[in-house]
């Protein structure tokens, strides 16, 4: 398990962390009103 | 390289054009119809001019050098995607809301503009393959 984690740089979890925080952030803010 | 100039250029000027189509098609301060002094913010449409200002400034500064055309090709490519759903999210919610008939899906959604957006997204994958390509003292 930890040997998955280990295979990528810190900084390829953080880039990716932050990747799909901001996804969901944004699917979660944005309202289309008509 | 000029062709790598160019190409810079290409990708600043889709993105620039982008926002401000963005800007000007969903303000994101609206005047109150009922007191046209008073304006009113709207989140969900300044995420769309934000994302194309971030990929109007900071996709190409990345793309200016080798080290961090990476990261720009990385931003790229998530302003992309995110333009891809949201537009598309858009053009349902439009549809629902009867803004347009079903018949005219192609022509009046937001299908041309995302075809705009992947534009944006091949101009910094022939950029960054262009850095990849070259011998490292070509590519600055």
């Amino acid at each position: 398990m930890i040997q998955y984690f280990l295979r990528y740089k810190p900084g390829w979890w953080i880039l990716h962390i932050i990747a799909v925080s901001a996804t969901f952030w944004l699917g979660a803010g944005v309202r289309f009103t008509f | 390289m000029a062709e790598r100039r160019a190409l810079i250029a290409a990708l600043f000027l889709i993105s620039l054009g982008g926002l401000l189509l963005h800007y000007r098609i969903h303000p994101f301060l609206i005047p109150d119809k009922a007191n046209p002094a008073i304006l009113i913010f709207s989140g969900t449409k300044l995420v769309a001019s934000l994302l194309s200002f971030v990929d109007v400034v900071i996709v190409p500064l990345l793309f200016l050098s080798r080290r961090t055309a990476l990261y720009g090709y990385l931003l790229n490519g998530l302003l992309v995607i995110y333009g891809s759903v949201l537009m598309a999210h858009f053009s349902i919610a439009g549809l629902a809301g009867k803004t347009f008939p079903v018949s005219e899906l192609i022509l009046r959604s937001t299908l041309p503009d995302i075809a705009i957006a992947w534009t944006d997204f091949f101009i910094g994958k022939a950029l960054y393959d262009s850095y990849m390509n070259a011998p490292v003292s070509q590519s600055a």
